[in-house]
Protein backbone atom coordinates (compact mmCIF):
# COMPACT_ATOMS: atom_id res chain seq x y z
CA UNK A 1 0.00 0.00 0.00
CA UNK A 2 2.82 2.53 1.19
CA UNK A 3 4.68 1.59 -2.12
CA UNK A 4 2.08 2.40 -4.45
CA UNK A 5 1.43 5.29 -3.31
CA UNK A 6 5.17 6.22 -3.75
CA UNK A 7 5.01 4.98 -6.96
CA UNK A 8 1.97 7.43 -7.14
CA UNK A 9 4.59 10.56 -6.04
CA UNK A 10 7.24 9.79 -8.55
CA UNK A 11 4.91 9.64 -11.20
CA UNK A 12 3.89 13.22 -10.76
CA UNK A 13 7.60 14.58 -11.82
CA UNK A 14 7.90 12.05 -14.23
CA UNK A 15 4.66 12.82 -15.90
CA UNK A 16 5.77 16.17 -16.25
CA UNK A 17 9.00 15.71 -17.75
CA UNK A 18 8.09 13.62 -20.80
CA UNK A 19 5.22 16.13 -20.47
CA UNK A 20 7.52 19.20 -20.95
CA UNK A 21 9.72 17.71 -23.65
CA UNK A 22 7.28 16.45 -25.62
CA UNK A 23 5.90 20.07 -25.92
CA UNK A 24 9.28 21.58 -26.38
CA UNK A 25 9.89 18.70 -29.56
CA UNK A 26 6.58 19.85 -31.17
CA UNK A 27 6.82 23.73 -30.35
CA UNK A 28 8.91 25.11 -33.12
CA UNK A 29 7.05 23.41 -35.84
CA UNK A 30 4.01 24.22 -34.50
CA UNK A 31 5.03 27.80 -34.59
CA UNK A 32 6.88 27.28 -37.98
CA UNK A 33 3.17 26.70 -39.16
CA UNK A 34 1.16 29.09 -37.43
CA UNK A 35 3.57 32.06 -38.46
CA UNK A 36 3.02 30.44 -42.26
CA UNK A 37 -0.55 31.90 -41.64
CA UNK A 38 0.36 35.31 -40.48
CA UNK A 39 0.43 38.44 -42.73
CA UNK A 40 4.41 39.29 -42.38
CA UNK A 41 3.83 42.65 -40.54
CA UNK A 42 1.60 40.70 -38.07
CA UNK A 43 4.27 39.03 -37.10
CA UNK A 44 6.34 41.46 -35.50
CA UNK A 45 3.33 42.39 -33.79
CA UNK A 46 3.77 40.32 -30.82
CA UNK A 47 3.61 36.73 -29.97
CA UNK A 48 1.48 34.65 -31.81
CA UNK A 49 -0.03 31.33 -31.00
CA UNK A 50 -3.05 30.77 -32.94
CA UNK A 51 -3.65 30.11 -36.91
CA UNK A 52 -4.05 33.77 -38.55
CA UNK A 53 -6.30 34.16 -41.62
CA UNK A 54 -3.27 34.66 -44.52
CA UNK A 55 -2.44 31.24 -45.26
CA UNK A 56 -3.91 31.50 -49.06
CA UNK A 57 -2.40 34.84 -49.81
CA UNK A 58 0.83 32.97 -48.46
CA UNK A 59 0.37 29.94 -50.45
CA UNK A 60 0.18 32.40 -53.60
CA UNK A 61 3.23 34.48 -52.64
CA UNK A 62 5.16 31.29 -52.50
CA UNK A 63 3.43 29.80 -55.76
CA UNK A 64 5.50 32.56 -57.46
CA UNK A 65 8.56 30.97 -56.86
CA UNK A 66 9.86 27.45 -57.56
CA UNK A 67 8.92 24.74 -54.98
CA UNK A 68 8.28 21.67 -56.60
CA UNK A 69 11.70 21.63 -58.65
CA UNK A 70 13.40 20.65 -55.39
CA UNK A 71 10.78 18.59 -54.23
CA UNK A 72 11.16 16.51 -57.44
CA UNK A 73 14.63 16.43 -57.48
CA UNK A 74 14.64 15.35 -54.26
CA UNK A 75 12.15 12.72 -54.63
CA UNK A 76 14.91 11.60 -57.81
CA UNK A 77 18.06 11.52 -55.73
CA UNK A 78 16.40 10.16 -52.51
CA UNK A 79 14.51 7.10 -54.32
CA UNK A 80 17.49 6.11 -56.77
CA UNK A 81 19.68 5.76 -54.08
CA UNK A 82 17.63 4.28 -52.23
CA UNK A 83 16.65 1.04 -54.77
CA UNK A 84 20.61 1.53 -55.50
CA UNK A 85 21.89 0.76 -52.32
CA UNK A 86 19.62 -1.89 -51.36
CA UNK A 87 20.15 -3.76 -54.32
CA UNK A 88 23.83 -3.52 -53.87
CA UNK A 89 24.06 -3.81 -50.02
CA UNK A 90 21.77 -7.19 -50.50
CA UNK A 91 23.88 -8.57 -53.02
CA UNK A 92 26.97 -7.78 -51.00
CA UNK A 93 25.25 -9.57 -48.10
CA UNK A 94 23.99 -12.79 -49.77
CA UNK A 95 28.08 -13.11 -50.99
CA UNK A 96 29.87 -12.43 -48.07
CA UNK A 97 27.32 -14.08 -45.61
CA UNK A 98 26.63 -17.49 -47.79
CA UNK A 99 29.32 -18.48 -49.66
CA UNK A 100 32.69 -19.16 -48.74
CA UNK A 101 35.49 -17.85 -50.48
CA UNK A 102 38.82 -17.07 -50.91
CA UNK A 103 39.71 -13.53 -49.61
CA UNK A 104 36.55 -13.75 -47.60
CA UNK A 105 38.03 -12.33 -44.19
CA UNK A 106 39.89 -9.85 -46.27
CA UNK A 107 36.50 -8.65 -47.57
CA UNK A 108 35.22 -8.37 -44.31
CA UNK A 109 37.83 -6.54 -42.59
CA UNK A 110 37.86 -4.67 -45.25
CA UNK A 111 33.87 -3.42 -45.07
CA UNK A 112 34.40 -3.13 -41.03
CA UNK A 113 37.18 -0.35 -42.14
CA UNK A 114 34.67 1.20 -44.27
CA UNK A 115 32.06 1.12 -41.52
CA UNK A 116 34.84 3.99 -40.07
CA UNK A 117 35.08 6.58 -42.71
CA UNK A 118 32.77 9.50 -42.98
CA UNK A 119 32.35 10.24 -46.71
CA UNK A 120 32.24 14.12 -45.52
CA UNK A 121 36.04 13.62 -44.79
CA UNK A 122 36.70 13.05 -48.31
CA UNK A 123 34.65 15.76 -49.87
CA UNK A 124 37.39 17.95 -51.65
CA UNK A 125 38.69 14.56 -53.29
CA UNK A 126 35.03 13.74 -54.27
CA UNK A 127 34.85 17.47 -56.09
CA UNK A 128 37.49 17.17 -58.05
CA UNK A 129 36.79 13.00 -59.56
CA UNK A 130 33.19 14.27 -60.10
CA UNK A 131 34.61 17.37 -62.01
CA UNK A 132 36.91 15.25 -64.32
CA UNK A 133 33.98 12.99 -64.71
CA UNK A 134 31.96 16.27 -66.04
CA UNK A 135 28.82 15.10 -63.45
CA UNK A 136 29.53 17.76 -60.74
CA UNK A 137 26.56 19.90 -62.63
CA UNK A 138 24.51 17.25 -62.18
CA UNK A 139 22.37 15.21 -59.75
CA UNK A 140 24.76 12.24 -59.40
CA UNK A 141 27.45 13.21 -57.37
CA UNK A 142 24.08 13.28 -54.25
CA UNK A 143 23.39 9.63 -55.32
CA UNK A 144 26.19 7.90 -55.84
CA UNK A 145 27.90 8.20 -52.31
CA UNK A 146 24.59 6.02 -51.37
CA UNK A 147 25.43 3.58 -54.02
CA UNK A 148 28.49 1.50 -51.79
CA UNK A 149 26.76 2.14 -48.36
CA UNK A 150 28.98 0.44 -45.24
CA UNK A 151 26.27 0.24 -43.17
CA UNK A 152 23.85 -1.19 -45.33
CA UNK A 153 26.33 -4.20 -47.30
CA UNK A 154 27.56 -4.89 -43.14
CA UNK A 155 24.08 -5.04 -42.05
CA UNK A 156 23.00 -6.86 -44.85
CA UNK A 157 25.39 -9.30 -44.50
CA UNK A 158 25.03 -10.33 -41.09
CA UNK A 159 20.72 -10.11 -41.41
CA UNK A 160 21.11 -12.50 -44.35
CA UNK A 161 23.58 -14.34 -42.45
CA UNK A 162 21.34 -15.39 -39.57
CA UNK A 163 17.75 -14.97 -40.98
CA UNK A 164 18.56 -17.24 -43.85
CA UNK A 165 18.62 -20.77 -42.95
CA UNK A 166 21.36 -22.75 -45.19
CA UNK A 167 19.52 -25.53 -45.62
CA UNK A 168 16.88 -23.73 -47.97
CA UNK A 169 19.71 -22.51 -49.52
CA UNK A 170 20.96 -25.73 -50.19
CA UNK A 171 17.85 -27.22 -51.54
CA UNK A 172 17.57 -24.52 -53.86
CA UNK A 173 20.98 -25.34 -55.53
CA UNK A 174 20.27 -28.81 -55.36
CA UNK A 175 16.97 -28.67 -57.26
CA UNK A 176 19.23 -26.73 -60.44
CA UNK A 177 18.57 -23.21 -59.49
CA UNK A 178 21.09 -20.66 -60.35
CA UNK A 179 22.39 -18.10 -57.37
CA UNK A 180 21.09 -15.33 -58.77
CA UNK A 181 17.65 -16.94 -58.80
CA UNK A 182 18.27 -18.27 -55.35
CA UNK A 183 18.78 -14.33 -54.18
CA UNK A 184 15.60 -12.84 -56.46
CA UNK A 185 13.15 -15.34 -55.39
CA UNK A 186 14.27 -16.94 -51.62
CA UNK A 187 16.29 -14.35 -50.39
CA UNK A 188 14.53 -10.69 -51.03
CA UNK A 189 11.48 -11.79 -50.04
CA UNK A 190 12.56 -13.00 -46.23
CA UNK A 191 14.83 -10.02 -45.91
CA UNK A 192 11.66 -7.77 -46.54
CA UNK A 193 11.82 -6.12 -43.07
CA UNK A 194 15.50 -5.46 -43.52
CA UNK A 195 14.91 -3.94 -47.17
CA UNK A 196 12.28 -1.76 -46.06
CA UNK A 197 14.23 -1.12 -42.42
CA UNK A 198 17.22 0.18 -44.75
CA UNK A 199 15.32 1.52 -47.63
CA UNK A 200 13.89 4.03 -44.68
CA UNK A 201 17.15 5.13 -43.99
CA UNK A 202 18.95 5.81 -46.52
CA UNK A 203 15.85 7.92 -47.57
CA UNK A 204 16.08 9.62 -44.52
CA UNK A 205 19.68 10.16 -44.91
CA UNK A 206 19.60 11.28 -48.26
CA UNK A 207 16.90 13.30 -47.91
CA UNK A 208 18.36 15.82 -45.23
CA UNK A 209 21.81 15.70 -46.77
CA UNK A 210 22.98 19.04 -46.90
CA UNK A 211 26.77 19.47 -47.36
CA UNK A 212 26.90 17.33 -50.69
CA UNK A 213 24.37 19.55 -52.32
CA UNK A 214 25.96 22.49 -50.74
CA UNK A 215 29.27 21.79 -52.49
CA UNK A 216 27.69 20.63 -55.82
CA UNK A 217 25.11 22.12 -56.83
CA UNK A 218 25.06 25.67 -57.94
CA UNK A 219 22.05 25.83 -60.56
CA UNK A 220 18.66 26.37 -58.78
CA UNK A 221 17.22 23.86 -61.18
CA UNK A 222 19.18 21.27 -59.46
CA UNK A 223 18.46 22.19 -55.82
CA UNK A 224 17.42 19.67 -53.29
CA UNK A 225 14.89 20.74 -50.85
CA UNK A 226 17.74 20.74 -47.66
CA UNK A 227 19.48 23.56 -50.24
CA UNK A 228 16.31 25.02 -51.37
CA UNK A 229 15.73 25.54 -47.65
CA UNK A 230 19.37 26.76 -46.64
CA UNK A 231 18.31 29.91 -49.57
CA UNK A 232 14.95 30.87 -48.00
CA UNK A 233 17.64 32.46 -45.16
CA UNK A 234 19.66 34.27 -46.90
CA UNK A 235 16.80 36.16 -49.16
CA UNK A 236 16.60 40.10 -48.90
CA UNK A 237 13.24 39.97 -49.85
CA UNK A 238 12.23 39.45 -46.17
CA UNK A 239 8.65 37.79 -46.02
CA UNK A 240 9.10 35.97 -43.08
CA UNK A 241 5.63 34.52 -43.10
CA UNK A 242 6.17 33.32 -46.69
CA UNK A 243 9.53 31.74 -45.95
CA UNK A 244 8.26 29.74 -42.44
CA UNK A 245 5.46 28.69 -44.86
CA UNK A 246 7.55 27.22 -47.40
CA UNK A 247 9.58 25.29 -44.96
CA UNK A 248 6.13 23.92 -43.30
CA UNK A 249 5.93 22.62 -46.91
CA UNK A 250 9.16 21.62 -47.47
CA UNK A 251 9.27 19.62 -43.65
CA UNK A 252 6.02 18.20 -42.73
CA UNK A 253 4.93 16.01 -45.65
CA UNK A 254 7.96 14.04 -45.50
CA UNK A 255 8.03 14.37 -42.01
CA UNK A 256 4.15 12.57 -41.38
CA UNK A 257 5.91 9.79 -44.03
CA UNK A 258 8.60 9.50 -41.62
CA UNK A 259 6.35 9.01 -38.59
CA UNK A 260 3.72 6.44 -40.38
CA UNK A 261 7.14 4.57 -40.83
CA UNK A 262 8.96 5.48 -37.77
CA UNK A 263 8.72 1.76 -36.24
CA UNK A 264 11.21 0.48 -38.87
CA UNK A 265 13.28 3.53 -38.98
CA UNK A 266 13.75 3.06 -35.34
CA UNK A 267 14.27 -0.45 -35.52
CA UNK A 268 17.09 0.73 -38.06
CA UNK A 269 18.85 3.40 -35.85
CA UNK A 270 18.76 0.65 -32.88
CA UNK A 271 21.19 -1.93 -35.06
CA UNK A 272 24.58 -2.15 -33.96
CA UNK A 273 23.37 -0.86 -30.25
CA UNK A 274 20.60 -3.66 -29.11
CA UNK A 275 21.78 -7.14 -29.78
CA UNK A 276 18.53 -8.32 -31.76
CA UNK B 1 27.79 -23.57 -43.02
CA UNK B 2 28.28 -24.50 -46.67
CA UNK B 3 30.10 -26.85 -48.02
CA UNK B 4 33.57 -25.72 -49.58
CA UNK B 5 32.57 -25.53 -53.75
CA UNK B 6 35.33 -26.09 -56.56
CA UNK B 7 36.74 -22.66 -57.10
CA UNK B 8 33.82 -20.46 -58.36
CA UNK B 9 33.18 -16.99 -59.49
CA UNK B 10 29.61 -16.14 -58.38
CA UNK B 11 30.70 -15.00 -54.63
CA UNK B 12 33.04 -12.20 -56.60
CA UNK B 13 29.88 -11.57 -58.93
CA UNK B 14 27.51 -10.63 -55.56
CA UNK B 15 30.33 -8.37 -54.04
CA UNK B 16 31.66 -7.00 -56.34
CA UNK B 17 29.15 -4.26 -56.92
CA UNK B 18 29.91 -2.92 -53.08
CA UNK B 19 33.35 -2.83 -53.32
CA UNK B 20 33.71 -1.59 -57.06
CA UNK B 21 31.32 1.36 -56.09
CA UNK B 22 33.04 1.86 -52.59
CA UNK B 23 36.37 1.65 -54.67
CA UNK B 24 35.53 4.27 -57.24
CA UNK B 25 32.82 6.68 -55.29
CA UNK B 26 34.46 6.45 -51.57
CA UNK B 27 38.02 5.13 -51.56
CA UNK B 28 39.25 6.68 -54.02
CA UNK B 29 38.29 10.27 -53.23
CA UNK B 30 39.46 9.54 -49.86
CA UNK B 31 42.98 8.60 -50.82
CA UNK B 32 43.30 11.48 -53.21
CA UNK B 33 42.02 13.79 -50.21
CA UNK B 34 44.59 12.19 -47.91
CA UNK B 35 46.86 13.08 -50.88
CA UNK B 36 46.03 16.52 -51.52
CA UNK B 37 46.34 17.43 -48.02
CA UNK B 38 49.96 17.19 -48.35
CA UNK B 39 49.99 20.25 -51.50
CA UNK B 40 48.92 23.77 -52.07
CA UNK B 41 46.08 23.42 -54.81
CA UNK B 42 42.94 25.95 -55.39
CA UNK B 43 42.00 22.72 -57.59
CA UNK B 44 43.17 24.00 -60.71
CA UNK B 45 46.34 25.04 -60.86
CA UNK B 46 49.71 22.51 -60.36
CA UNK B 47 49.33 20.92 -56.84
CA UNK B 48 52.93 21.66 -55.33
CA UNK B 49 53.87 19.38 -52.90
CA UNK B 50 54.37 21.48 -49.46
CA UNK B 51 55.19 18.16 -47.11
CA UNK B 52 53.07 18.01 -43.41
CA UNK B 53 53.26 22.33 -43.67
CA UNK B 54 48.68 21.99 -44.03
CA UNK B 55 48.79 19.99 -40.72
CA UNK B 56 51.83 22.37 -38.92
CA UNK B 57 50.12 25.61 -40.12
CA UNK B 58 46.26 23.98 -38.35
CA UNK B 59 48.07 23.65 -35.16
CA UNK B 60 50.69 26.47 -34.72
CA UNK B 61 49.36 29.20 -37.49
CA UNK B 62 46.28 29.32 -38.13
CA UNK B 63 44.10 30.41 -34.45
CA UNK B 64 40.63 30.46 -36.26
CA UNK B 65 41.01 26.44 -37.47
CA UNK B 66 42.15 25.68 -33.27
CA UNK B 67 39.19 27.57 -32.34
CA UNK B 68 37.03 25.58 -34.69
CA UNK B 69 37.87 22.73 -32.79
CA UNK B 70 37.85 24.05 -29.58
CA UNK B 71 34.46 25.33 -30.32
CA UNK B 72 33.24 21.57 -31.46
CA UNK B 73 34.77 19.94 -27.97
CA UNK B 74 32.51 22.35 -26.03
CA UNK B 75 29.30 22.11 -27.39
CA UNK B 76 30.06 18.34 -27.52
CA UNK B 77 31.13 18.49 -23.94
CA UNK B 78 28.14 20.70 -22.93
CA UNK B 79 25.66 19.21 -24.98
CA UNK B 80 26.21 14.97 -25.32
CA UNK B 81 25.76 14.67 -21.06
CA UNK B 82 22.58 16.63 -21.34
CA UNK B 83 20.93 14.74 -24.31
CA UNK B 84 21.99 11.40 -23.24
CA UNK B 85 20.82 11.68 -19.62
CA UNK B 86 17.77 13.62 -20.73
CA UNK B 87 17.23 10.46 -23.22
CA UNK B 88 17.86 7.75 -20.49
CA UNK B 89 15.44 9.36 -18.16
CA UNK B 90 12.96 9.96 -20.71
CA UNK B 91 13.03 6.11 -21.85
CA UNK B 92 12.81 4.77 -18.21
CA UNK B 93 9.98 6.91 -17.52
CA UNK B 94 7.87 5.66 -20.41
CA UNK B 95 8.93 1.78 -20.05
CA UNK B 96 7.61 2.38 -16.63
CA UNK B 97 4.57 4.92 -15.68
CA UNK B 98 3.36 5.08 -19.32
CA UNK B 99 0.61 2.38 -19.54
CA UNK B 100 -0.21 0.94 -23.23
CA UNK B 101 2.11 0.17 -26.31
CA UNK B 102 0.36 2.20 -28.12
CA UNK B 103 0.71 5.79 -25.77
CA UNK B 104 4.57 4.57 -25.10
CA UNK B 105 4.76 4.52 -28.92
CA UNK B 106 3.04 7.87 -28.91
CA UNK B 107 5.65 9.56 -26.98
CA UNK B 108 8.35 7.76 -28.52
CA UNK B 109 7.71 9.17 -31.48
CA UNK B 110 7.03 12.74 -30.89
CA UNK B 111 10.26 12.68 -28.82
CA UNK B 112 11.91 11.27 -31.87
CA UNK B 113 10.58 13.85 -34.85
CA UNK B 114 13.24 16.53 -34.34
CA UNK B 115 15.84 13.93 -35.38
CA UNK B 116 14.05 13.35 -38.08
CA UNK B 117 13.78 16.22 -39.63
CA UNK B 118 16.32 17.99 -41.86
CA UNK B 119 18.88 19.53 -39.68
CA UNK B 120 18.94 22.81 -42.78
CA UNK B 121 15.04 22.92 -41.50
CA UNK B 122 15.91 23.29 -37.99
CA UNK B 123 18.41 25.44 -37.91
CA UNK B 124 16.23 28.16 -40.01
CA UNK B 125 13.57 27.48 -37.64
CA UNK B 126 15.78 28.28 -34.67
CA UNK B 127 17.15 31.17 -35.99
CA UNK B 128 13.18 32.81 -36.25
CA UNK B 129 12.43 31.42 -32.66
CA UNK B 130 15.68 33.08 -31.30
CA UNK B 131 15.41 36.01 -33.48
CA UNK B 132 16.15 39.58 -31.64
CA UNK B 133 13.42 41.23 -32.59
CA UNK B 134 10.10 38.87 -33.30
CA UNK B 135 11.67 35.60 -31.76
CA UNK B 136 9.40 33.42 -30.80
CA UNK B 137 11.64 32.90 -26.86
CA UNK B 138 12.25 36.94 -26.98
CA UNK B 139 8.42 37.37 -26.94
CA UNK B 140 7.72 35.22 -24.46
CA UNK B 141 10.49 35.90 -22.06
CA UNK B 142 9.13 39.32 -22.48
CA UNK B 143 5.64 38.40 -21.84
CA UNK B 144 6.84 36.73 -18.91
CA UNK B 145 8.90 39.75 -17.91
CA UNK B 146 11.96 37.72 -17.35
CA UNK B 147 14.16 40.43 -19.15
CA UNK B 148 13.56 43.90 -19.35
CA UNK B 149 15.28 44.04 -23.28
CA UNK B 150 15.08 41.63 -25.84
CA UNK B 151 17.95 39.37 -25.80
CA UNK B 152 19.79 39.96 -28.63
CA UNK B 153 20.80 35.82 -29.10
CA UNK B 154 23.25 36.26 -32.23
CA UNK B 155 25.02 38.92 -31.63
CA UNK B 156 27.85 37.62 -28.64
CA UNK B 157 29.65 34.79 -27.98
CA UNK B 158 28.25 33.02 -25.29
CA UNK B 159 24.25 33.47 -26.19
CA UNK B 160 25.36 32.32 -29.70
CA UNK B 161 26.64 28.68 -28.12
CA UNK B 162 24.06 28.52 -26.26
CA UNK B 163 21.35 28.80 -29.49
CA UNK B 164 23.80 26.31 -31.02
CA UNK B 165 24.02 23.63 -28.05
CA UNK B 166 20.06 24.32 -27.50
CA UNK B 167 19.94 23.03 -31.18
CA UNK B 168 22.24 20.27 -31.05
CA UNK B 169 20.49 19.42 -27.51
CA UNK B 170 16.99 19.67 -29.15
CA UNK B 171 17.40 17.68 -32.09
CA UNK B 172 19.65 14.37 -30.32
CA UNK B 173 18.18 13.73 -27.47
CA UNK B 174 15.12 11.42 -28.93
CA UNK B 175 18.10 9.70 -30.47
CA UNK B 176 19.03 8.80 -27.11
CA UNK B 177 15.79 7.96 -25.82
CA UNK B 178 15.22 5.44 -28.58
CA UNK B 179 18.06 3.74 -28.04
CA UNK B 180 18.28 3.44 -24.41
CA UNK B 181 14.56 2.39 -24.89
CA UNK B 182 15.16 -0.37 -26.98
CA UNK B 183 18.00 -1.27 -24.80
CA UNK B 184 15.57 -1.14 -21.51
CA UNK B 185 13.71 -3.90 -23.76
CA UNK B 186 15.98 -6.39 -23.20
CA UNK B 187 16.54 -6.03 -19.89
CA UNK B 188 14.76 -9.37 -18.03
CA UNK B 189 11.79 -8.17 -15.65
CA UNK B 190 12.83 -10.78 -13.31
CA UNK B 191 15.77 -9.05 -11.91
CA UNK B 192 13.80 -5.76 -11.04
CA UNK B 193 10.95 -7.80 -9.86
CA UNK B 194 13.18 -9.34 -7.58
CA UNK B 195 14.51 -5.78 -6.29
CA UNK B 196 10.92 -4.25 -5.92
CA UNK B 197 10.29 -7.07 -3.48
CA UNK B 198 13.22 -6.55 -1.27
CA UNK B 199 11.92 -3.12 -0.94
CA UNK B 200 14.26 -1.45 -3.15
CA UNK B 201 12.58 2.08 -4.77
CA UNK B 202 12.07 3.01 -8.53
CA UNK B 203 15.52 4.83 -7.98
CA UNK B 204 17.56 3.10 -6.49
CA UNK B 205 16.08 0.16 -9.04
CA UNK B 206 17.53 2.12 -12.03
CA UNK B 207 20.80 3.34 -10.63
CA UNK B 208 21.54 -0.39 -9.18
CA UNK B 209 20.34 -2.40 -11.74
CA UNK B 210 19.27 -0.83 -14.72
CA UNK B 211 22.11 1.76 -15.22
CA UNK B 212 24.91 -0.93 -14.73
CA UNK B 213 23.00 -3.18 -17.25
CA UNK B 214 22.55 -0.11 -19.64
CA UNK B 215 26.13 0.60 -19.72
CA UNK B 216 27.37 -1.20 -22.62
CA UNK B 217 24.31 0.80 -24.44
CA UNK B 218 25.25 4.26 -22.73
CA UNK B 219 28.95 3.93 -24.31
CA UNK B 220 27.57 3.27 -27.57
CA UNK B 221 25.14 6.28 -27.63
CA UNK B 222 28.17 8.45 -26.21
CA UNK B 223 30.47 7.28 -28.81
CA UNK B 224 28.42 7.98 -31.76
CA UNK B 225 26.94 11.09 -30.44
CA UNK B 226 30.62 12.11 -30.65
CA UNK B 227 31.48 10.84 -33.73
CA UNK B 228 28.44 12.67 -35.05
CA UNK B 229 29.32 15.64 -33.30
CA UNK B 230 32.61 16.00 -34.91
CA UNK B 231 31.07 16.23 -38.35
CA UNK B 232 28.64 19.20 -36.54
CA UNK B 233 28.15 21.40 -39.32
CA UNK B 234 24.07 22.33 -41.23
CA UNK B 235 23.18 23.89 -37.75
CA UNK B 236 25.85 26.07 -36.91
CA UNK B 237 25.69 27.09 -40.60
CA UNK B 238 22.23 27.68 -40.88
CA UNK B 239 22.06 29.53 -37.91
CA UNK B 240 24.94 31.87 -39.12
CA UNK B 241 26.35 31.89 -42.88
CA UNK B 242 22.64 31.42 -44.38
CA UNK B 243 21.51 34.89 -42.12
CA UNK B 244 22.20 37.91 -44.69
CA UNK B 245 24.29 40.42 -42.82
CA UNK B 246 25.49 37.88 -39.98
CA UNK B 247 29.28 36.52 -39.57
CA UNK B 248 30.08 33.14 -41.07
CA UNK B 249 31.32 31.63 -37.90
CA UNK B 250 29.03 33.90 -35.57
CA UNK B 251 30.29 36.75 -33.42
CA UNK B 252 33.93 36.46 -33.02
CA UNK B 253 33.82 32.58 -34.89
CA UNK B 254 32.36 31.81 -31.45
CA UNK B 255 30.17 28.82 -33.26
CA UNK B 256 32.76 27.79 -36.01
CA UNK B 257 32.87 24.55 -35.92
CA UNK B 258 35.81 22.07 -37.73
CA UNK B 259 33.26 21.03 -40.50
CA UNK B 260 32.45 24.88 -41.04
CA UNK B 261 36.20 25.64 -41.74
CA UNK B 262 37.07 22.78 -43.63
CA UNK B 263 34.33 23.80 -45.94
CA UNK B 264 35.05 27.45 -45.91
CA UNK B 265 38.83 26.68 -46.79
CA UNK B 266 38.23 23.75 -49.39
CA UNK B 267 34.88 25.20 -51.16
CA UNK B 268 34.55 29.11 -50.73
CA UNK B 269 38.68 30.23 -50.70
CA UNK B 270 39.36 27.29 -52.87
CA UNK B 271 42.47 26.42 -50.69
CA UNK B 272 41.68 22.61 -51.67
CA UNK B 273 45.07 21.27 -49.92
CA UNK B 274 44.61 23.16 -46.49
CA UNK B 275 40.92 22.29 -46.21
CA UNK B 276 41.48 18.40 -46.72
CA UNK B 277 44.59 18.89 -44.36
CA UNK B 278 41.67 20.16 -41.54
CA UNK B 279 39.41 17.65 -42.60
CA UNK B 280 42.10 14.67 -41.94
CA UNK B 281 43.67 16.17 -39.04
CA UNK B 282 39.55 16.23 -37.78
CA UNK B 283 39.29 12.30 -39.24
CA UNK B 284 41.76 11.08 -36.97
CA UNK B 285 40.46 12.56 -34.09
CA UNK B 286 37.16 11.04 -34.97
CA UNK B 287 38.88 7.43 -36.02
CA UNK B 288 40.04 6.87 -32.65
CA UNK B 289 36.36 7.11 -31.24
CA UNK B 290 35.44 4.49 -33.68
CA UNK B 291 38.10 2.15 -32.66
CA UNK B 292 36.87 2.28 -29.57
CA UNK B 293 33.19 2.23 -30.69
CA UNK B 294 34.11 -1.35 -32.76
CA UNK B 295 36.13 -2.79 -29.84
CA UNK B 296 32.48 -1.77 -27.62
CA UNK B 297 30.53 -3.56 -30.49
CA UNK B 298 33.10 -6.59 -30.79
CA UNK B 299 32.50 -7.30 -26.72
CA UNK B 300 29.00 -6.95 -27.31
CA UNK B 301 28.74 -9.65 -29.88
CA UNK B 302 31.25 -11.95 -27.88
CA UNK B 303 28.50 -11.84 -25.20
Amino acid sequence: MKEKAKIRLIRIPAYLLLAITSVLALVPFYIMFIMGTYKNEDIFKGLRLLPGNYLAQNIQTILQGDVFTPYLNSMFISIVSMVSCILVSALCGYGMSKFRFKGRTVFLRILMITLMMPYQISLAGYLMEMRWLHLNNTLWPMIFVFFANPFGAFWMTQYIGSSIPDTIIESARIDGASEFRIFATIVLPIIKPAIITLGLLIFLWSWNNFIIPLVFVSDPNQYTLPLFVSTLGGSYRIDYAAKLLNLTIATIPVLVFFSIFSKYLIKGMTIGAVKE
Amino acid sequence: MMKKKKIDKTPYLFIAPFFLCYAVFSAFPFAFSFAISFTDWNGVNTPKFVGLSNYIRIFTMDAMAQKAFLNTFLFLIIAIPVQVILGLILAMIIKDFIIGDRTRGAFQLINFLPYLTSSVAIGLIFQFLFDWNYGTVNQVLDKLNIVKDHIYWFGSEWTSRIVVILVIVWRNFGYSMIIFSAGLSTISNELLEAAELDGANWFQRQIKITIPLLKPILGFVCIVSLINGFQLFDEPYMLFASQAGQPYGGPNNSILTVMMTMFQASFRNFQMGYGSAIAYALFFVILIFSIIQAKIMRQENER
